[in-house]
């Protein structure tokens, strides 16, 4: 028998009390919890009149923006449980007291609206959870021995591309601030061009193709896997052009934590999408991918689920082989492959820093057909590697990976949301077995509340009723093959999306908009018709009132879908950046003037220049703009000057010279952090008068195209 | 109708309106004094058949109305007492009114004549009644453009009321039971009736409840208004039901000594040959004259001057709902069921009103705001698509919706519309009807003559109500439920879970009630209540746990007797007043959990009964210690304001369903909650649990914050956990 020590009594003493207290702490969480969820099902559970309804909706939601007015990161979940309890009273009720018992061929609409909503309020619920808790990582430190850094293969691949998109990124990639023994930087061509296989000789970077191009692009990456041996690979699609900083923000993580096998960064476009472009809100409005980046994507990393998406991302080669390289099954390769990796137990980060920026798609077809590849490789990935199923993932992987897939089954329930109200309206159908003062009583809070949470936590990247616009987009045109791919998940190919195009001239992409057009025809038809019925007195008007007013929204929405479809001119080749950097202009005749650039591309500089005699258009100029006050001098022609800015293109440059312009334009490590502060603020009325003004004049412009059309064939006639 | 002539009339309405007299006011009936005077019998023109619909939205130029003589009576006297709104009449192309009777010019009112208003007597020659009657009403001018058969609408509005008042002498009749409810009450011929009731000597409550089954049974015999007369010790000189036991003095009444257990027709002793009938009933005991009663109100068929009971007569225990006037617990209620398998038609292209009435239980348990679907399946053979009308649908007053225009094809149209019905709308005594209209009167009048008869509007029995899986189960006490539907005495058809409490020595006024609410009860049920318990205050013994609900009927005094139930009542009786009890705090925080304030309307009730103190009241209260048994109390401050059952019903104001007082003043009835409610009935738990919930609504905001802030502190703390986990100590 051995008596302990008095150090060991007490150790055990205060573990024994540490696991007491922990036990009890444990036992009040849960009894707090379970407390919660009971007294959340009566709230949930509870019928009411519409009196104590409206009632109870009213006194909740002032409640909700009270609180609203507080900052921070409880409130911000307090209103999410509120948000919950409300949209699950809303669901309760209307599976238990608005469906009819039978089903009637008449009422076909009333089963299809009630899954649109089931499979909403599910998105909802992953949604929230998804982003409960936003990470906002910062990069590791690295180890200061920088012989201790791991050596980085970086993959450039390349298909179809012209050469002058792909270059700057190869030239970034040189100049990223890593040892120059571990960086290799790859130009992975399938699409075997001399030019190509030339200018990567001359940049000394690697040229790695391969005879075939057999599963596209992850067939591509897997072959140069093959060739290649450094301890990471980055990925950066031939037109994300990455900082100088890219690899220091990434790599610490991997060093901190043997089991990360993944980190990613935002994908960033400095060029507008057709949505920016044709409805001109470029750096207004947040673009389609900030809600991802920027929101999701953090939301992911909390729990351990942060997507590959294909570039501007890290890999750890040794999971990455071992998980087969990237998965080659689906069009969507890289979530596939983040999957897998998550699988085996390897971790995911996310760094909400830009840290390359590309060209986003310039055509709306090509941005269909983007959204069309995501949104099948997707629901393929549900198909046959179901994250909700198998080994390897927490709850929560599962939970935030799945959410990821269904949302790309969004085309059925968007387009029932577009045509419901139609069956008043037009078939005289009543899809709610109740009044419409109930529906009004319910659904508004459930609404309202998800309105007031979500613009909380996500008015920074989206603004408020713009998913409605991106989906009422997509949604005809991914409706097919998301249900393809759900019933044959093998079937189909990838594409490669097109970038780094001009659209020549305005017009009007008939192929895009015409099921957009149907169906805002038919809302406008059905507002008639429901008029007519009202008149005629063979419709009530309160339910009329209220499906006119959820018609007129879907014409708002439909209307502006509409504008997507007007195709602006992009005729700059190359895109300029707002830039504004100190700059040593120097004159054929040897003077220099100081000035600064209001924006640089790879094509030219604007220059905010008092007006100068020297610099008639065509005067030879050398652009030294000061970074670091040390002046990088650029060769270029003076085009002309206008209102005090002067024009001038760069001539023929030197790979020297494109490199150090590239250095400029692209690779500061700051370049593009301050991107959204131009955005303008989300307020959600404003936002919903703006949408409005913004369809009437769509529709009215719209309208016209028959004329001009007409106009036209009797000129040519 | 030249222009000329329309702007003599309308300048004559503009004078009207400014000389109108307050004895013209059309909304007051004809003087009750006038109508009712020394042995006429007052019918009011609604109980014949002209009801306000007809009036606002009939177009046809005539109306027929019904009427017959008792099959007891002679008539020997008939007027027709119209009272004219000169406004309505001036605001139409009317040139004058035609009235005839069974086809008989009676007279003719003229333009002037209408347009002086006030009431018009017109008496009918005897000669040309018989048993059955027509009056018929006609209008002269204010047809539509080109329409010789139809007027516009709204012009009938111009009969703001009216009565038809008839006098007869009595038929000789048999002493034969067979001939019963008659001469009490002819059931084809009387809208109302007042029968005496007398008892040979202080009524016991057993003779009470003899005479109660003897009023059930006249009342499910016959649909007209039953009010009673209650003589004590003395005949009246009219017809008469006299009760009499064995330790009455029926020789006082002129009327052989008692027969042992007996029912038997005969002449009034004072009026022989037939001018007046009583039935007569003797009982050694009061529970004999008991049995009597029940065996003649339960007999399949009566016969003969007597009958004899030998026993207890009792019929078989009813179950629970069974009563035969109610459908049964179904989830669905087919048209077809209410009508025995038939369809409603109407041939024709005048507006017409097809309805049928329907009873279900009246417990069933319905949510706030529920929806049920109201299938309606309906044809229309039309031969031109036009013709085809317009269908309104409404259900217990309330406008339901108007079914979709039909697609006609080959003449005929064909509607299957699934309606929405809140479910709340559902009474236990439902009316569903269908307004036939034609909205293009012009098309009407254009093809109508020729085509009127080949117009057959159908409401096919297979229209259905789908109430779905409902369960017996409502918030008690509902003083609605009860003067409608007797509830929930009436879950027993027989009532034989039901104990009537009287005063002592029960006041004729008391006793009459009483007889009034069986007989109503009996309607309700189509079944006697031959099971009700009678007791007196005195007699009641203690009232713990009882097995039957109460029903106390007694001027206010009588609620001395329930001291012990102050507490709970919403009316107590001190100071020889009727005073408002004012909610206890526990009742005032449960009122105002389910979103209510029962302390507003405690004091609007104070504010009333000070204003008028002899209004009639029916208050409802849980037994204590009860379990769910209810006590029904009907009382008046004053014994002359006893109501009868009719008096209790019809439109009442209210802001809540159920309540546990009614006040009942004149024709003005006002129901109110000032206790809190219990409940009756089973639910799953589930059920049940959402429904206790939803009694305490207001609580659900301080359970979703509550609720919200716990499971915001936990997530809050388990996700900053995992954040710190997930950066392994690098800071965000």
């Amino acid at each position: 028998m051995s008596a302990a020590s008095p150090d060991r009594r007490g150790g055990l003493a205060t573990r024994i009390v540490g696991r007491t207290g922990d036990a009890a702490g444990a036992l009040a969480r849960w009894s707090g919890v379970l407390l919660s969820v009971a007294m959340g099902t009566l709230f949930v559970i509870t019928p009411l009149d519409i009196r104590a309804q409206a009632i109870l909706g009213g006194v909740v939601f002032v409640l909700a923006l009270v609180l609203n007015r507080v900052t921070g990161r409880s409130v911000t979940l307090l209103l999410t449980f509120i948000s919950i309890a409300v949209s699950t009273r809303y669901m309760v009720w209307r599976v238990t007291a608005t469906v009819d018992e039978g089903f009637s061929l008449a009422n076909f609409m009333a089963p299809l609206l009630l899954g649109a909503e089931l499979y909403t309020f599910a998105l909802l619920l992953l949604g929230y959870l998804q982003t409960a808790w936003p990470l906002r990582r910062k990069a590791a430190t690295l180890p200061e021995d920088t012989s201790d850094w791991p050596s980085v293969d970086v993959f450039i691949p390349s298909y179809n591309e012209p050469l002058k998109v792909v270059r700057p990124t190869v030239l970034a990639a040189m100049q990223m601030d890593w040892p120059r023994d571990k960086l290799r930087v790859h130009i992975l061509d399938d699409g075997r061009r001399p030019e190509f296989r030339a200018f990567a000789a001359s940049a000394h970077v690697g040229y790695l193709t391969r005879p075939d191009n057999a599963h596209a692009k992850a067939g591509n990456i897997n072959a140069a896997l093959k060739k290649t041996s450094g301890d990471l690979v980055a990925i950066f699609d031939c037109d994300h052009v990455p900082t100088r900083s890219f690899l220091q923000m990434t790599v610490g993580w991997f060093t901190r934590d043997p089991k990360v096998a993944l980190v990613q960064t935002p994908h960033h476009f400095h060029s507008p999408d057709p949505f920016e472009r044709n409805l001109d809100h470029f750096r207004k409005v947040p673009n389609e991918g900030s809600l991802f980046y920027g929101l999701i994507q953090p939301g992911n990393d909390l729990w351990d689920a942060v997507f590959f998406c294909g570039s501007c991302a890290v890999l750890r080669r040794g999971p990455l082989e071992e998980v087969g390289g990237i998965a080659v099954e689906t069009v969507t390769e890289d979530a596939h492959t983040a999957l897998r990796l998550h699988r085996k137990g390897y971790k995911a980060a996310y760094i909400d820093v830009p840290q390359a920026s590309g060209l986003a798609t310039e055509s709306l077809s090509a941005h269909v057909g983007q959204r069309i590849r995501w949104a099948r490789g997707m629901v393929q990935i549900f198909r046959i590697d179901n994250p909700l199923f198998g080994r390897g993932l927490s709850l929560a992987q599962r939970l935030c990976y799945a959410n990821a897939m269904i949302y790309f089954l969004h085309a059925i329930p968007r387009l029932i949301f577009l045509t419901a109200p139609l069956a008043f309206l037009i078939l005289g159908s009543h899809i709610f077995n109740a009044t419409p003062l109930m529906v009004l009583a319910y659904a508004g809070p459930h609404l309202a509340h998800l309105a007031l949470t979500s613009g909380r936590t996500r008015s920074r990247y989206r603004h408020s009723h713009w998913a409605q616009v991106y989906e009422a987009v997509l949604s005809f045109y991914i409706l097919i093959p998301t249900t393809l791919a759900l019933i044959m998940p093998r079937l189909g190919s990838f594409n490669v999306t097109a970038k780094g195009g001009k659209v020549e001239e305005r017009y009007f992409d008939w192929r895009i908009a015409v099921p957009v057009l149907v169906i805002l025809g038919l809302n406008l038809f059905g507002i008639g018709l429901g008029g007519w019925h009202v008149m005629d007195g063979s419709a009530k008007l309160d339910a009329f009132l209220i499906n006119v007013f959820w018609a007129s929204l879907n014409v708002v929405v439909l209307s502006v879908a509409l504008g997507v479809a007007w195709e602006r001119r992009q005729t700059r080749e190359t895109n300029r950046v707002p830039l504004r950097l100190p700059v040593a202009l120097r004159l054929a005749g040897g003077a220099t003037v100081s000035c600064r650039t209001t924006d640089l591309s790879l094509g030219g500089v604007s220059l905010d220049v008092a007006p100068n005699p020297d610099l008639e258009p065509g005067s030879l100029v050398s652009v030294g703009p000061l970074i670091n006050h040390e002046e990088i001098p650029i060769p270029g022609r003076v085009i002309g000057e206008q209102d005090g800015t002067l024009r001038v293109r760069f001539e023929t440059l030197t790979l020297e010279e494109e490199r150090r312009l590239v250095r400029i334009l692209y690779s500061r490590a700051n370049a593009w952090t301050s991107w959204d502060d131009s955005l303008d603020r989300d307020r959600p009325m404003l936002t919903a008068v703006a949408l409005v003004a913004r369809a009437l004049a769509i529709l009215a412009r719209t309208a016209g195209v028959p004329f001009a059309l007409l106009r036209r064939a009797r000129s040519t006639a | 109708m030249s222009t000329f002539h329309s702007v003599v009339r309308w300048g004559m309405a503009a004078l009207l309106l400014a000389a109108l007299p307050a004895s013209a006011n059309p909304t007051q009936p004809p003087a009750p004094a006038e109508a009712e005077e020394a042995g006429w019998t007052h019918t009011s023109l609604e109980h014949l058949g002209l009801d306000p619909a007809l009036r606002e939205y009939g177009t046809l130029p005539r109306i027929t109305l019904y009427f017959s003589s008792r099959s007891d009576e002679v008539l020997t006297d008939a007027r027709l007492r119209l009272r004219i709104d000169p406004l309505a009449a001036a605001a139409g192309e009317v040139e004058g009114l035609l009235v005839s009777v069974n086809g008989e010019l009676l007279g003719e009112l003229s333009l002037s004549d209408l347009m002086s208003g006030g009431d018009v007597l017109m008496p009918m020659d005897a000669r040309v009644l018989g048993t059955d009657n027509t009056v018929t009403l006609e209008l002269l001018g204010a047809r539509l453009a080109g329409c010789e058969d139809r007027l516009e609408r709204g012009r009938w509005e111009l009969i703001a009321d009216g009565a038809l008042e008839t006098r007869g002498s009595p038929l000789p009749l048999q002493d034969d039971l067979a001939l019963l409810p008659l001469p009490f009450v002819d059931p084809r011929a009387d809208r109302r009736a007042t029968i005496p009731v007398v008892f040979a000597g202080p009524p016991a409550p057993d003779s009470v409840a003899a005479a109660g089954i003897l009023a059930a049974y006249l009342g499910l015999r016959s649909s007209a208004e039953l009010t009673f007369e209650v003589y004590e010790a003395e005949l009246p000189d009219s017809r008469a039901i006299v009760l009499v036991s064995g330790d009455d003095d029926g020789a006082a009444l002129d009327l052989p000594a008692t027969l042992g257990g007996t029912a038997r027709l005969m002449d009034h002793p004072r009026l022989p040959e037939g001018q007046a009938k009583l039935l007569v009933l003797w009982g050694d005991t009061p529970t004999e004259l008991r049995q009597v009663a029940t065996a003649l109100a339960t007999a399949d068929e009566l016969s003969g001057p007597a009958l004899v009971v030998d026993g207890d007569p009792a019929p078989p225990p009813r179950r629970p709902y069974d009563a035969p006037r109610w459908l049964p617990v179904s989830p669905t209620v087919r048209l077809g069921d209410v009508t025995g398998g038939e369809d409603l038609t109407h041939r024709g292209l005048n507006d017409e009103s097809l309805e049928v009435s329907f009873r279900i239980a009246p417990d069933l348990f319905t949510w706030p705001d529920e929806i049920v679907e109201l299938t309606v399946e309906a044809t229309q053979v039309a031969p031109v698509a036009e013709l085809a009308p317009t269908i309104h649908v409404e259900l217990n007053g309330e406008f339901i919706d108007t079914l979709p225009r039909p697609v006609v094809r080959e003449g005929i149209a064909r509607h299957q519309a699934v309606l929405d019905v809140h479910r709340s709308l559902l009474r236990g005594y439902n009316v569903l009807k269908f307004h036939l209209s034609w909205p293009d009167p012009d098309l009407v009048c254009d093809r109508g003559g020729e085509l009127a008869d080949a117009v057959l509007t159908t409401i096919h029995g297979s229209t259905t109500l789908h109430l779905g899986d409902i369960p017996h189960f409502a918030r008690f006490p509902d003083v609605g439920r009860f003067v409608d539907d007797g509830f929930p005495f009436t879950r027993m058809a027989d009532l034989s879970e039901t104990r009537v409490i009287l005063p002592a020595a029960p006041a004729p006024a008391e006793v009459a009630t009483t007889l009034s609410l069986m007989a109503h009860f009996a309607g309700i049920t189509g079944y006697p209540g031959v099971g009700a318990e009678f007791t007196d205050v005195n007699a009641m013994g203690t009232l713990d746990r009882p097995e039957r609900d109460v029903l106390v009927i007694g001027q206010a005094a009588v609620l001395d007797h329930f001291a012990a139930w102050e507490g709970d009542l919403p009316v107590v009786h001190a100071h020889q007043q009727l005073l408002v009890r004012q909610p206890r705090a526990l009742e005032r925080a449960q009122t105002l959990l389910a979103g209510q304030t029962s302390k507003r309307r405690a004091d609007r009730v104070a504010e009333l009964l000070t204003r008028n103190p002899d209004v009639a009241l029916v208050l409802g209260l849980q037994v204590p210690s009860g379990e769910g048994r209810t006590a029904v109390f009907v009382t008046a401050n004053r014994v002359e304001t006893m109501p009868a059952a009719y008096q209790l019903t019809g439109f009442t104001e209210a802001d809540l369903p159920g309540g546990d007082l009614l006040m009942v003043d004149g024709d003005s009835r006002t129901r109110f909650r000032i206790g809190a409610g219990y409940d009756v009935g089973q639910l799953d738990w589930f059920t049940q649990l959402r429904w206790t919930s939803s009694q305490h609504w207001t609580l659900l905001v301080p359970f979703l914050l509550l609720g919200s802030l716990i499971v915001t502190g936990v997530s809050r703390r388990t996700l900053a956990r995992k954040a710190d986990s997930r950066l392994d100590g690098e800071p965000t």
